[in-house]
């Protein structure tokens, strides 16, 4: 784990240096695009393998291994705002850059079922407009729940 | 100082989805995480509300582990926390 999580921290390090600059070439932003979706098709494939191997290895995988594989969405996560800014920058200039919808949607996805942006979103706003329940009222139910 | 807990309604169904022992316990570290939040949840992280906060724990029973995420925010006047969302990743024992 220690050796992708070396990669993604230099991923995250080298975003952060990207500054907006005419004189950078569009293709190579492009590029660095291409490789932190390659990085999260990594990260995704290593989730899925941990997955596959704790339902095959009944004790040969480290549950807590899910922890590890959080870190790492982290790690991905944590330049995506500075480079959706930069690619904003870059088409607002006319650029064409091939990685920008797939870059988005990568953004926008979440490691945690049932996190979805969208979904915290509107959950937020429901919870605002009064769409709450009481810990009293869950217990209630849970009680009956488990009564039959 | 306890913090008021309010479970949005998609959240609460979420809940009462996980094998009930399960639930009951995550009842129970959401009534600890209401006496200090700041303490034992962190800062969301993009792409999250990045006004919500993030509490992870274990929870186990005979049969079952869980991983289990909650979303939450503080309300308005901050003297409650919403519960936005709860998932559980069962980890096969």
């Amino acid at each position: 784990m220690s050796r992708l999580t070396g990669i993604l921290e230099q991923y995250k390090a080298e975003s952060w240096k990207i500054e907006h600059d005419s004189a950078m070439a569009c293709y190579d932003f492009d590029d660095w695009l291409a490789f932190g979706l390659k990085c999260l098709e990594f990260i995704r494939d290593k989730e899925h393998r941990y997955h596959e191997r704790l339902k095959t290895e009944k004790s040969g995988a480290d549950p807590r291994g899910i922890e590890d594989i959080q870190e790492l969405y982290e790690q991905w996560y944590s330049p995506c705002r500075h480079l959706l800014e930069e690619l904003d920058r870059f088409e607002k200039e006319g650029y064409v850059v091939s990685n920008s919808d797939a870059f988005r949607a990568a953004c926008m996805s979440s490691n945690i079922p049932g996190f979805e942006p969208q979904t915290l979103q509107s959950a937020a706003q429901r919870a605002h407009a009064g769409g709450v329940r009481f810990a009293k009222e869950i217990r209630d139910e849970l009680q009956r729940r488990i009564r039959g | 100082m306890n913090y008021n807990v309010a479970y949005e309604d998609d959240a609460s169904e979420a809940l009462l989805r996980l094998p009930p022992i399960i639930a009951s316990k995550v009842l129970d570290e959401i009534d600890k995480l209401a006496e200090d939040p700041a303490g034992l949840s962190r800062r969301a992280y993009f792409p999250y509300l990045p006004t919500g906060q993030i509490f992870q724990f274990w929870c186990e029973d005979a049969d079952h582990r869980f991983w289990i995420s909650v979303f939450l925010q503080y309300s308005v006047d901050e003297t409650g926390i919403i519960i936005l969302a709860i998932a559980g990743q069962d980890v096969p024992r």
